[in-house]
């Protein structure tokens, strides 16, 4: 009797067993394996290649590596002192933390390097140490392939290879790479299994390339050409520009001081920005083709038209003077060649006045002053063209010779560019196309005109200016190259520090173009505060012969 | 000469050899062979517990054809003596046991691995309650004390390791052959009251549970208090066991165990690498294996010819149902986490003998189920 119940009571308990077994592998058994499936899965990104930066032939500027870290997983060593030993002879000495950690039994998890090369990354997998294992980093190790080369105008990235600055930066959105993500079973502690289950959940997408408009062979020539002025008169900084003026590209755009991207820590802010875009300047004598393109374009003056040649001229209660740098008046009046040619600053102010404030300003706007130029280089300053509501009893005086405006020097570039290819304002490029990883071009982009600032018969008027200024005004014979025709002018402007003008303090500049009749290049080179001698002719001009000829030899062009 | 005064008819204990309970022991333990080789597979030496497994099975299965030919009668005549090597045995590993996982639980047998009489003991516990009670007829309640203290010494001894799991497979035993052996059923409910409220005491008390214990009980009334502490084992037995969901993984796929999530599967979660990789068919297949396991010790019981026998034979098979009972009830949840192996599957020397030997005794009682009472006393 009551071994039937006993009999009974193991029987009902046994089918209860069997029942919640049926309940938890069946009823609930999709739930839990799903908590499974969960609880061995890590998700981890894929490493997605940064886009690199080439210059307009293809040449690689900047790339991104695939980077590998090394940890350890102290618990695993077996050989503590043989594996430090080993360590050491790839990584120099190892610091007192990391010995210690290494030593430590109880730790699972330790960084020894982050994003290593990948030579050293190979001999650390041949030595097969025990305990220390490379991973694969999911951004890659940027690498500038020509140290300082372009550096202020490729900028440089941050350990993530998030772009901080230059073309980097205002790139970052093409040239960065979507890391994919993947699915890997891993154990208890989270480590992925060997030939486990992997699923890729979505691919890595590589970041695109982006070839620049700029010539590395006119690149280093324009820096070197550039640094040689600089260094020449200790001057504090400089700024050299080569543009297509056809097609608005920029072939080289050089700044002193720049610095390296592999080591863009170890340098200042003032090292790093582009100044081309980020600084303006009072653009002084080269700033006379605005107002001769504004007389000349209204009609007001023609090439017949003659100025009394004034040393000085009063206006609204400020004399005017000629500009040292400007050549002595020989003749009692003066043609606009002239004024452009001699750089007769009183004959500009009369210029000036004579076309109107309405004229000269509607000019200066015209000519893309007083914007930005949308190139896609970051931190681009406006230029500083007040209205004439803005303006004092002397400012239109002044302002025909550069006086009273701030510009950037590619915004000066752009313009010497209209009036090189006949009166077209163009947008200047720094990136010429964008290209798929594989290399397929994904974007080229087309030269885009913003708009007609003069008619072609005045731009090869101007020419003819500047053509002047080169044969028989401030430009010769500084500007004068053998073999090849030159235009251009001579520019010093005064430099504004912290809202006043400094005394003594002058921005040299000069602006040309190579050959004069169908001008190839223009050319553009500032050198700001240079000590021994200021006139744009002595300190700036060389550098334009030095790059003009380079360009002109490297187009094929032999010198007659 | 006493086994042989009590020797073995040998043409009736072949034709009384219950067939299906040695084999399915038998192949319950080759199915025990193949979960440890899949629990083992990622040990840092594979294989190894398996072959130990299978040395242990080369030892048990002549151990339990060895016990079916000692007349069970036996037992009681030496139940005193083994009762005393017992405790003695208990209370050496006290002092001088290997501890293993903050419990003293072995003894060292050098190149033989490790000895751990807490095993043995339910066996010898069986024998000597059932002894106690074939003593006296138990009419009056107060005699109950005697199969009480007998029981009780080893099992503080056992406490006192700690291993609570054995213990309550030892308060398990008591029960099942108080319930055969008092006359009276009131006393049995007497009894069964004075348990419940000593175990509530238990509970309640710091004096007897270690704390791991008692977070073991709590983390049982409420799996989800600390996941990744106390709780971590059983929840994590139970999604491996419903990973197995209808078909299982296939041996050596079950992820959750093979990927270490699951502690200690070769011994005590070895249900579920059974579970995980082969299904609930895999499961509800091997619960019927030990259906047939527990039917032939009940059959036993029954046919059983004499008092020592039944009590005996009811002592063992509480012991092997609890055994079952508990240790695939702690890996779905529906018991609290205690070191009890599952008969013939965990890994682990003394407890497979210990079955064996068990069942051993059982065959034996049931080979002798038409011998004439009067004539061979």
């Amino acid at each position: 009797m009551r071994a039937k119940v006993f009999f009974y009571c193991l029987l009902a308990i046994g089918l209860y067993l069997t029942w919640r077994l049926y309940d938890v592998q069946v009823l609930q058994g999709k739930k839990l394996a799903s908590m499974a499936l969960a609880q061995r899965s890590d998700t981890v990104e894929l490493f997605a290649r940064r886009g690199s930066i080439t210059d307009r032939d293809g040449n690689v500027l900047v790339r991104s590596l695939p980077s590998e870290s090394v940890y350890a997983v102290p618990h695993d060593i077996t050989d503590v002192p043989g594996t430090i030993a080993a360590l050491q002879k790839i990584f120099g000495k190892l610091s007192p933390d990391t010995v210690a950690a290494l030593h430590d039994k109880k730790l699972w998890f330790y960084w020894i390097a982050r994003k290593i090369p990948a030579e050293t990354a190979d001999r650390l997998r041949d030595m097969h140490l025990a305990g220390v294992q490379l991973k694969q980093e999911t951004t890659g190790r940027r690498v500038d392939m020509v140290g300082k080369m372009a550096s202020t105008l490729i900028g440089f990235v941050g350990t993530d290879e998030n772009g901080l600055d230059g073309l980097e930066y205002s790139l970052d959105s093409l040239l960065r790479g979507r890391s994919g993500r993947e699915t890997l079973e891993t154990d208890e502690f989270g480590r992925p299994i060997p030939f486990g289950h992997e699923t890729i959940v979505k691919p890595a997408v590589p970041g695109l390339n982006v070839q620049l408009t700029i010539d590395s062979y006119l690149q280093y020539v324009t820096e070197e050409a550039l640094s040689t002025q600089v260094a020449k008169y200790h001057a504090l900084d400089g700024t050299a520009i080569v543009m297509d003026p056809w097609t608005g590209e920029v072939l080289a755009m050089a700044n002193v001081p720049d610095f390296d991207p592999n080591r863009f820590w170890k340098f200042n802010d003032a090292d790093r920005r582009d100044r081309a875009v980020t600084d303006v300047y009072e653009p002084g004598s080269t700033y006379k083709l605005v107002t001769a393109a504004a007389a000349l374009e209204s009609r007001k003056v023609t090439l017949q038209s003659r100025f009394p040649a004034l040393d000085a001229l009063e206006v609204g209660g400020h004399v005017i003077h000629n500009a040292e740098d400007g050549m002595p008046n020989t003749n009692p009046t003066e043609t606009l060649e002239d004024i452009i040619a001699y750089s007769h600053n009183v004959g500009a102010a009369e210029v000036g006045m004579r076309i109107g404030a309405k004229t000269f300003y509607a000019m200066e706007r015209k000519a893309g002053f007083g914007s930005v130029t949308d190139i896609e280089l970051p931190g681009e300053s406006p230029d500083i063209v007040p209205p004439p509501k803005d303006w004092s009893a002397s400012s239109l005086a002044t302002m025909s010779f550069g006086q009273g405006v701030s510009v950037t020097p590619l915004s000066m570039a752009r313009y010497y560019c209209a009036i090189a290819n006949g009166g077209l304002l163009m947008r200047p490029r720094i990136v010429r196309a964008i290209d798929e990883p594989s290399g397929q071009v994904l974007y080229h982009y087309p030269p885009e005109v913003e708009r007609r600032v003069f008619s072609p018969k005045v731009a090869s008027e101007l020419r003819q200016f500047l053509r002047a200024v080169v044969v028989r005004g401030t430009g010769d014979p500084a500007a004068q190259i053998k073999g090849y025709t030159t235009a251009g002018k001579t520019g010093t402007g005064q430099m504004v520090i912290n809202g006043v003008y400094a005394p003594g303090w002058y921005a040299a500049s000069f602006i040309g173009m190579v050959p004069y009749h169908h001008p190839r290049y223009v050319i553009y080179v500032k050198v700001e505060h240079p000590i021994g001698s200021y006139y744009g002719s002595e300190v700036a001009a060389p550098a334009f012969d030095t790059i003009a000829r380079a360009a002109m030899l490297h187009a094929g062009v032999l010198p007659k | 000469m006493a086994v042989l005064s009590l020797g073995v008819d040998t043409r009736r204990y072949v034709r009384n050899f219950n067939w299906s309970l040695a084999l399915s022991c038998v192949a319950l333990s080759f199915l025990g062979i193949v979960c440890i080789q899949s629990a083992d597979l990622h040990s840092p030496a594979p294989g190894g517990e398996m072959h130990r497994q299978i040395l242990y099975l080369l030892l048990g299965i002549p151990l339990m054809i060895g016990f079916s030919f000692i007349d069970y009668r036996n037992w009681q005549r030496w139940a005193p003596g083994l009762y005393v090597v017992n405790l003695l045995l208990l209370a050496f590993i006290l002092r001088g046991g290997h501890s293993a996982l903050g419990a003293q639980r072995w003894i060292s047998l050098g190149p033989l691995g490790t000895f751990q009489p807490s095993e043995p003991a339910k066996l010898i516990l069986a024998i000597s309650i059932a002894w106690v009670l074939c003593r006296s007829t138990y009419d009056r309640i107060h005699d109950m004390w005697k199969p009480l203290l007998a029981a009780a010494i080893p099992a503080l001894l056992i406490v006192k390791q700690p291993d609570l799991g054995t213990a309550l497979v030892i308060l398990a035993i008591l029960t099942a052959q108080l319930f055969f052996g008092l006359p009276k059923l009131g006393d049995f409910a007497l009894y069964i009251m004075g348990v419940v409220i000593i175990a509530f005491g238990v509970v309640g008390t710091n004096a007897i549970l270690k704390p791991f214990q008692k977070a073991r009980l709590l983390v049982f009334l409420n799996p989800k208090v600390d996941p990744q502490g106390a709780g971590y084992n059983l929840n994590q037995s139970k999604i491996a066991v419903g990973n197995g969901e209808w078909f299982g993984r296939g041996l050596h796929h079950g992820t959750q165990t093979q990927l270490n999530f699951v502690p200690e599967h070769s011994r005590d979660f070895i249900f579920t690498v059974l579970a995980e990789e082969f299904g609930f068919v895999g499961a509800a297949a091997l619960l019927v294996l030990y259906g047939i396991v527990l039917y032939g010790g009940i059959r036993t019981m029954i046919v059983a010819r004499d008092r020592f026998g039944f009590l005996l034979a009811s002592g063992l098979v509480a012991m092997l149902f609890f055994h079952i009972l508990v240790n695939i009830g702690m890996t779905i949840g529906i018991m609290p986490i205690t070191g009890i192996p599952l008969p013939f599957m965990s890994f682990g020397g003394s407890a497979i003998l210990t079955d064996f030997a068990a069942v051993g005794v059982l065959l034996n009682i049931y080979s002798q189920k038409d011998r004439d009472v009067l004539g061979n006393a």
